[in-house]
């Protein structure tokens, strides 16, 4: 008995340390955000700010460009996720219900994408939106993130688990597939509509790369951006930029903790990252 | 892996309530429903996979008009230095990430395995910083690693003398990969974590009745049955590894020294730091290349396991 409560304790022990050190890099970003610029830069390095600087969330906001950064990537990324989940809850249904010359191949070709790097078509992209005229637009930011591969074929593996008895109902009581798809299958796909939703509002929220290749004026910056960029512009300003990483944190840790266990059974079952 | 999957065939409604012979009549509904896919699979999949096998054998600054130069910048990698050292820098980062995340991955993923008192809250501290924004962490990271930053705080009372993360070349790659095991572990985790739970209880009551130490059980079962979820995650890890881009454009920029430039960043580096984009899309197929064949190497072992189990 005493063995075991020994073990207990020290399994304890050392999953709080393992948190401990995982945590350790946010209580400094909030530290850091809280503190002076003397006190940033002190050395050894401060770990409680004396009193707490609020005034530096203040000026990242208004004076830092965080505040119109904030406004764009919420604005980019509902329209990307509410976009993205109907495009992609189209096709799904498409691909699971209905039937039509070719539909396995062009599911097939679907697949076969998601098997090609983003390097390799970001490149194009880039040149294809350069000659489009569409660099520093929102229309840039936006647009690649209404479409998904994955996002198809995870809805409809989603749909194809719905019975289909429930889809012969409607059709004998007259209706046809759009009352199919809005009425049967999507509100029957919630679980599914929700672990794409967590996945692609991450992924957008979090993008560096296609925001740093297609915008250079400021007043577009989506928030990861402004963060980066204002690395070379404003470097000793640390405190402001902790501030503003802070502010960028928030939103998706407050999802994260809203859909905390949807989230990590869809990795689980995908494998999916970001 | 999601593509791992096979197609399964849902027998249509109508098949039952009209005669065969109009099975195509969805004809029209399905060009709606999937008009918007489709549209998207050619802009931003089909028409991009084009272009980039015509840029590969093009030199382009996107100022001047496209040139088709043949197989020239395959030739010009294949004898670049440069393109050499990202691929050692790519080795070194995939196998020190991977080394680094399995180990602690799986520690992590015993630990949260147990039942304990607050494990819903550790559970959620472990897998935050998989969920931030990368920017974020990274630039709070690049400090944390300064000369007199919080890490070497730390360091100096155990006798280490302060560390030049990130301005040194054999320090940088280790800095950034313990960034990259800090934020990516947790995906790790979850995955072992499942491939935990999936492991029936009753061959561990069964092998205590026979006298097995906690260590042979680990050994003898714990491993032996994880081993599929742990080589999924391996080559599912490598490949993103494989793709990295954003804790390196924020802390190191490649260097020092091409140091931290690995072949992706390196990709970013031709094609729009010098905007040769001919040549950053050839290199873009030797990362397809090779990303190509860990996925190989995943689809055949997975089906040989799915056989065994």
């Amino acid at each position: 008995m005493n063995l075991r409560r020994r073990e207990a304790i020290s399994l304890q022990l050392i999953t709080a340390l393992g948190a401990a050190a995982l945590l350790f890099p946010f209580l400094w970003m909030i530290s850091a955000s809280l503190q002076t610029l003397q006190e940033v830069e002190a050395f050894p390095p401060i770990w409680i700010p004396a009193e707490p600087q609020w005034s530096n969330y203040v000026d990242a906001i208004l004076n830092y460009n965080i505040g119109r950064a904030l406004i764009n990537s919420a604005v980019i990324t509902t329209v990307s996720v509410v976009g993205q989940l109907i495009v992609c809850s189209l096709g799904a249904y498409a691909f699971s219900r209905l039937r039509f010359p070719g539909r396995d191949t062009i599911f097939l070709l679907f697949l076969a994408t998601m098997m090609i790097p983003h390097y390799v078509t970001i490149i194009p992209l880039y040149t294809m939106v350069w000659s489009a005229g569409l660099i520093d637009t929102y229309t840039a930011l936006i647009f690649p993130g209404l479409f998904s591969p994955f996002g198809t074929f995870l809805l409809r593996q989603f749909f194809n688990q719905i019975p289909i008895s429930l889809d012969e109902a409607t059709l004998i009581d007259g209706g046809n597939h759009w009352h199919i798809y809005l009425f049967v299958i999507m509100p029957l796909s919630r679980a599914g509509l929700g672990a794409l939703g967590i996945f692609s509002f991450l992924g957008i929220w979090n993008t560096l790369f296609w925001p740093v290749l297609v915008i250079n004026s400021k007043e577009l910056f989506t928030l990861p951006l402004a963060l980066a960029m204002a690395q070379g512009q404003f470097v000793t300003l640390i405190h402001v930029q902790m501030a503003g990483s802070v502010i960028a944190c928030i939103p998706v840790i407050v999802i994260f903790l809203m859909l905390q266990k949807q989230f990590i059974s869809s990795i689980a079952l995908s494998g999916m990252k970001q | 892996m999601a593509t791992g999957h096979k197609a399964q065939t849902v027998s249509a409604p109508w098949s039952i309530l009209r005669p065969k012979g109009r099975r195509y009549k969805d004809l029209y509904v399905a060009l709606l429903f999937l008009a918007p896919s489709l549209i998207g699979l050619f802009l931003l999949q089909v028409l991009p996979i084009g272009t980039a096998l015509v840029l590969g054998v093009s030199e382009w600054n996107i100022i001047d008009p496209m040139k088709f130069v043949g197989l020239r910048n395959f030739v010009d990698v294949a004898t670049d230095a440069t393109f050499y050292h990202t691929l050692e820098n790519t080795l070194y980062i995939t196998v020190g990430l991977e080394v680094l995340n399995t180990l602690l991955g799986l520690c992590a993923a015993l630990l949260l395995k147990n039942a304990m008192r607050g494990i819903d809250l550790y559970r959620t501290i472990y897998f935050l910083p998989l969920i931030t924004t990368w920017a974020a962490v990274a630039i709070a990271w690049r400090y944390m690693y300064s000369l007199d930053g919080p890490i070497n705080a730390m360091l100096g009372p155990l006798g280490i003398d302060p560390i030049p993360w990130l301005s040194r070349p054999e320090w940088a790659m280790p800095a950034v990969i313990i960034t990259i095991t800090w934020k990516t572990l947790s995906w790790k985790t979850i995955i072992l974590l499942a491939g935990l739970q999936s492991i029936p209880n009753e061959f561990y009551e069964a092998s205590s009745i026979d006298g097995a130490s906690r260590w042979q059980q680990f050994w003898k079962i714990t491993l032996p049955l994880l081993s599929p979820a742990m080589f999924f995650a391996l080559i599912i890890g490598i490949i993103n590894t494989l793709q990295i881009f954003d804790p390196i454009f924020i802390m190191t920029d490649g260097g020092p020294a091409d140091s931290t430039r690995t072949l992706s960043y390196y990709i970013y580096t031709r094609g729009f730091q010098n905007l040769r984009m001919g040549y950053a899309a050839a290199l873009s197929w030797v990362l397809f290349v090779i990303i190509l064949l860990f996925t190989l190497i995943q689809w055949i072992l997975q089906k040989r396991w799915v056989f065994y189990q």
